[in-house]
C-alpha cells in the first residue's frame, strides 16, 4: 500500500508538474500612455514609421538550485534592456514584430528535482548546488516612427 | 509456390520510411467565444486601442510511452489550453501573435519508439504569445 | 593551464549577460536596394515567392568570422541578392535567426582551436513586386 503511494505520488507530480511558463512584462498599449521611450510590441505599428533594422539579442544566466536566477535569461531583462538599447543606438524609437522564446525553460519537476539534489549535495558535502545555464532569444525590427507616437 | 518477381520485404520497409519521413500537426484554434480567451496568430490590427498585459510563453515537456501514448499531454492542444488558462489569471481578452514550435516524431520514429519501448521517446511543444486587453474603441476611431 | 582556462572564463562571465547582433538597413525610397520588413505592406503587391537563405560556417578561434555568418552578412550577401534574383522589390514577414555564443563559449573555442564553433544564419521571408509607381516613402 505504501509503495503503491509512492508510485502514485511520484506519477503524479512527475505528470502535473510537466509544464513550465515563462512570463514576461507589459509591452507598449496602443495608443501610448505618453509618446516617450521605446514603443515595444509583437504586433506592428500604430502608425507611419520607417524601418532601421533588425536586431538579434541572446541573453543568458544560471539558475541555481532550481529556484533562483542569475544573470539575464529573462524575457524582460534582454527587450527592456538590451533589445531597446540597441534600438536607440541605431536612432530608433521602437522595436516592433518582437518575437522571443525561452530555450530551456524548467518545469516545477525539474525545479523541485534540482531543489533537492542541491540540498542533498549540500548535506553530503559533495559537488555543490546544482546549476543549469539558462538561455533567452529575443528578435524585433528596430523603427522609427514619422511623427508622434499615437 | 511461385515467389513474387518484386523483392517485398525491401519495398515494405522503404514504402514505410518513405511514408515516415515526413510529420505533420495541425490543431483547430478555438472559435470565437465572448467568455473564452481567444488565441490569434495575427497580431491587433493597426488602430485598434489595447493594453499590454504581458508575454507568455508555455512549454510542455514530457516523454511518448511505446511511441504513442502521450500520458504529460505535449501536443499543441494541451499547451494552448494552458495558454487560455494563464490568460484568464492574467486578466486578458486573448492572446496575439502566437508561435507555436513543436517538433513532431514521424510515423517511422513513432514505431521504432514502440519498438524499443524501453527508451522513450522525448516529447516537447512550446506556444509564446502576448497577453492583450482590447478598449473600447472612441467614436471617430479604427475599429 | 587550468588557471588561463578559468581566467579566460571568468573574464567572458563578466563582460555581461547579452549577445546583441543587429544590422542597419536603408530607408525605403533612399536606396536602390529591395525593402526588407518584418511585417506587411499596404501597397498593392504581387507575391513573387517564399525565400529562405542560410550561410553556414565556423568561427576560427571563437572569434573570427570568415565566411560571415551574422545578421549584417546574411541579409546583404544572402537576402537582397536572392530578393533581387527572384525579380522583387522587397521581402515581407521576414524572419531570422543566428547562432550567437556567449563570450564565455567564445574564450572556450579560442582555446580549443582545433575544434571550430559552428556557426549560421538564416533568413526566411516572402519575396514581392509592387505594382504601381514606386513608393517613395515608407508605409
Amino acid at each position: 500500500m505504501k509503495r503503491a503511494l509512492t508510485v502514485f505520488s511520484a506519477l503524479a507530480l512527475s505528470l502535473s508538474g510537466c509544464s513550465a511558463v515563462t512570463r514576461g512584462g507589459a509591452l507598449s498599449s496602443v495608443p501610448a500612455a505618453s509618446d516617450r521611450g521605446m514603443f515595444l510590441s509583437t504586433s506592428g505599428a500604430p502608425g507611419r514609421y520607417t524601418t532601421l533594422g533588425f536586431v538579434q539579442v541572446r541573453g543568458y544566466g544560471v539558475q541555481v538550485a532550481g529556484y533562483q536566477e542569475a544573470g539575464h535569461a529573462t524575457l524582460d531583462g534582454p527587450i527592456r534592456g538590451a533589445l531597446a538599447a540597441e534600438a536607440s543606438r541605431m536612432g530608433g524609437n521602437g522595436v516592433i514584430h518582437i518575437e522571443f522564446l525561452d530555450e530551456n525553460p524548467t518545469t516545477d519537476f525539474e525545479r523541485a528535482q534540482a531543489a533537492a539534489q542541491s540540498i542533498q549535495n549540500l548535506a553530503s558535502g559533495q559537488r555543490g548546488v546544482e546549476a543549469k545555464d539558462r538561455y533567452v532569444t529575443v528578435t524585433g525590427e528596430v523603427i522609427r516612427f514619422e511623427g508622434a507616437v499615437q | 509456390m511461385v515467389d513474387s518477381p518484386v523483392p517485398m520485404r525491401p519495398v515494405a520497409a522503404s514504402l514505410l520510411l518513405l511514408a515516415g519521413c515526413t510529420a505533420s500537426t495541425f490543431t483547430r484554434l478555438p472559435s470565437p467565444d465572448p467568455i473564452r480567451p481567444f488565441v490569434t496568430a495575427e497580431g491587433i490590427p493597426a488602430g485598434s486601442p489595447y493594453d499590454s498585459l504581458g508575454l507568455v510563453q508555455v512549454t510542455r515537456r514530457g516523454v511518448l510511452v511505446f511511441g504513442f501514448a502521450d500520458p504529460a499531454g505535449t501536443e499543441v492542444d494541451a499547451a494552448l489550453e494552458e495558454l487560455e488558462l494563464e490568460a484568464r489569471k492574467a486578466g486578458a481578452d486573448g492572446v496575439v501573435n502566437a508561435r507555436v514550435l513543436k517538433q513532431p516524431w514521424t510515423l517511422a520514429e513513432r514505431i521504432t519508439g514502440a519498438v524499443l519501448f524501453f527508451l522513450p521517446l522525448p516529447s516537447e511543444v512550446t506556444v509564446t504569445g502576448e497577453f492583450v486587453r482590447l478598449r473600447k474603441a472612441t467614436a471617430g476611431s479604427v475599429p | 593551464m587550468t588557471r588561463v582556462l578559468l581566467a579566460g572564463v571568468v573574464a567572458a562571465a563578466l563582460c555581461g549577460c547579452t549577445v546583441v547582433n543587429s544590422v542597419s538597413v536603408p530607408a525605403r525610397g533612399t536606396s536602390a536596394e529591395p525593402f526588407v520588413t518584418a511585417g506587411d505592406i499596404t501597397e498593392p503587391h504581387e507575391v513573387l515567392g517564399l525565400v529562405q537563405v542560410t550561410r553556414t560556417g565556423v568561427l576560427l578561434f571563437g572569434n573570427l568570422d570568415v565566411i560571415g555568418t551574422d545578421l549584417e552578412a546574411g541579409f546583404k550577401q544572402a537576402l537582397l541578392p536572392a530578393i533581387k534574383e527572384a525579380g522583387g522589390d522587397g521581402a515581407v514577414r521576414v524572419r531570422y535567426q543566428m547562432t550567437q555564443y556567449t563570450p564565455a563559449a567564445r574564450v572556450l573555442g579560442a582555446i580549443f582551436f582545433i575544434f571550430p564553433l559552428p556557426s549560421t544564419v538564416t533568413f526566411t521571408g516572402q519575396v514581392v513586386k509592387l505594382k504601381g509607381p514606386a513608393v517613395a516613402a515608407a508605409p
